[in-house]
């Protein structure tokens, strides 16, 4: 091996992760490399001088408490790094055999899972599912190619929220060979019914258009959420159906 | 009121001080390295490690399942701080007047201290995922393919991000590394 191992790696060597044989061997034989990997050892070292665990775990807790609170809004926010973020989710076509999981063209599935605050998680299947309070509600997507995905949620009044976008397109998902689960839950407010609408395309589709098919759909279907079908777009059309506790 | 909101982590999160002291142990030094790298400050880095381990801590599920717990929270650390800067835009001028007071504890030469205190005062100039290609190719010294996977696009995407860095900022590949 003639180039020498990345920053990252050692870093990983450190942390006792595995990482590539040829590049543990070169560590062994390369003096530069067993340099910056003591000096690596010290800088954590040097970080536990700095930051004693007591201290790091207070602020730890304390930030994992402050995110546990319900945000006001809505966010729309990145994907860039839900790569590495893996939920398993269920979807269901409305309209078709209620099954837990639904399987998409090129072998691409969704799923929605429901969380309640004590015992273990549901999946939610095509039939309308009753919530309880503090249930939480994340979208799960395997896909096998490069997807786009878009989320939705409306409400049995109309009225409209998006929910997974990335400034104004759908976001990419790629393949990593399981079920990707989308960032954070989903809690619904209110009371009535709420149905996710989840486009998966093999283009980035945008907000605007996408949002008003929603609309259109919901109008065409006679403002009910559960007459609603597939969408006037290159996507495919996914829905789960919640009453609002 | 929106019907709707997204809540982080799931209802399942726990707070365990085991967990804690295991990754505190293996990855901290790290994570608070790229935190003070990208920040310039202690205190700000200081929030901001607390801020990316309690958001691990509620998303376990993904830290189990990542095949490199480190290059997970690299990556999230990275967007955070990314983010912190963005939402305080002004911050970047003080951020740099404060180089001579939070000095790079640096694990590496002369050389590659310049030239990634050069990448981290260009950055500004940048979108987001631009910005998140350029910290994990030339202070990560991750492969095209490891970031494709990372951000989730295309080698030629990620290799057009980096050379665009390159002609905008008018450095030489040769002084901040070559496009791997």
């Amino acid at each position: 091996m003639s180039e020498h191992v990345s920053e990252l790696q050692l870093r990983r060597l450190l942390a006792s992760e595995a990482i590539a044989v040829i590049a543990s061997e070169h560590v062994g034989t390369c003096t530069e490399c067993q340099e910056k990997l003591k000096a690596l050892n010290d800088e954590q070292k040097r970080f536990e001088a700095a930051i004693p665990f007591e201290k790091f775990a207070a602020g730890v807790e304390t930030k994992a408490s402050a995110l546990s609170k319900p945000k006001p809004r809505i966010p729309v926010f990145a994907l860039a790094a839900a790569a590495a973020i893996v939920i398993g989710i269920i979807a269901v076509n409305m309209g078709g055999p209620i099954e837990p999981t639904t399987h998409l063209k090129g072998a691409n599935e969704v799923e929605v899972v429901v969380a309640p605050e004590m015992g273990p998680q549901r999946v939610a299947t095509g039939a309308l599912e009753a919530l309880q309070p503090g249930d939480r509600v994340r979208v799960g997507i395997h896909v096998t190619t490069q997807q786009f995905v878009m989320v939705f949620s409306i409400d049995d009044q109309g009225e409209l929220s998006t929910v997974y976008a990335e400034r104004g397109a759908s976001v990419s998902v790629s393949p990593s060979g399981g079920t990707q689960f989308l960032p954070d839950s989903l809690q619904f407010e209110g009371a009535g019914e709420e149905r996710l609408v989840i486009l998966l395309s093999e283009k980035p589709l945008a907000e605007e258009q996408a949002a008003a098919a929603v609309k259109n759909e919901f109008e065409r279907a006679g403002k009910a959420l559960s007459a609603m079908q597939s969408l006037k777009l290159p996507a495919e059309t996914v829905y789960r159906s919640f009453r609002k506790p | 009121m929106a019907p709707v909101q997204l809540v982080p982590g799931t209802a399942t999160a726990t707070t365990s001080r085991d967990w804690l002291h295991d990754v505190y142990s293996k990855y901290g030094g790290s994570v608070f390295a790229r935190c003070r790298y990208l920040l310039k400050n202690e205190a700000a880095a200081e929030d901001a490690l607390h801020e990316v381990f309690a958001r691990a801590m509620t998303h376990r599920q993904g830290f189990r399942e990542a095949s490199s717990v480190l290059t997970w929270l690299i990556s999230i650390a990275t967007n955070h701080c990314l983010n912190v800067i963005r939402s305080d835009r002004a911050g970047w001028k003080a951020q740099y007047t404060q180089l001579q007071v939070v000095r790079e504890q640096s694990v590496n030469d002369a050389e590659t201290v310049e030239a990634r205190d050069f990448i981290r005062q260009a950055l500004g100039q940048f979108d987001l995922e631009t910005q998140q290609c350029v910290v994990h190719a030339w202070v990560d010294e991750m492969t095209l393919e490891e970031i494709g996977e990372l951000l989730g696009r295309s080698v030629p995407t990620i290799r057009k991000r980096l050379q665009n860095f390159s002609r905008v900022t008018g450095k030489t590949l040769k002084l901040i590394g070559e496009v791997p």
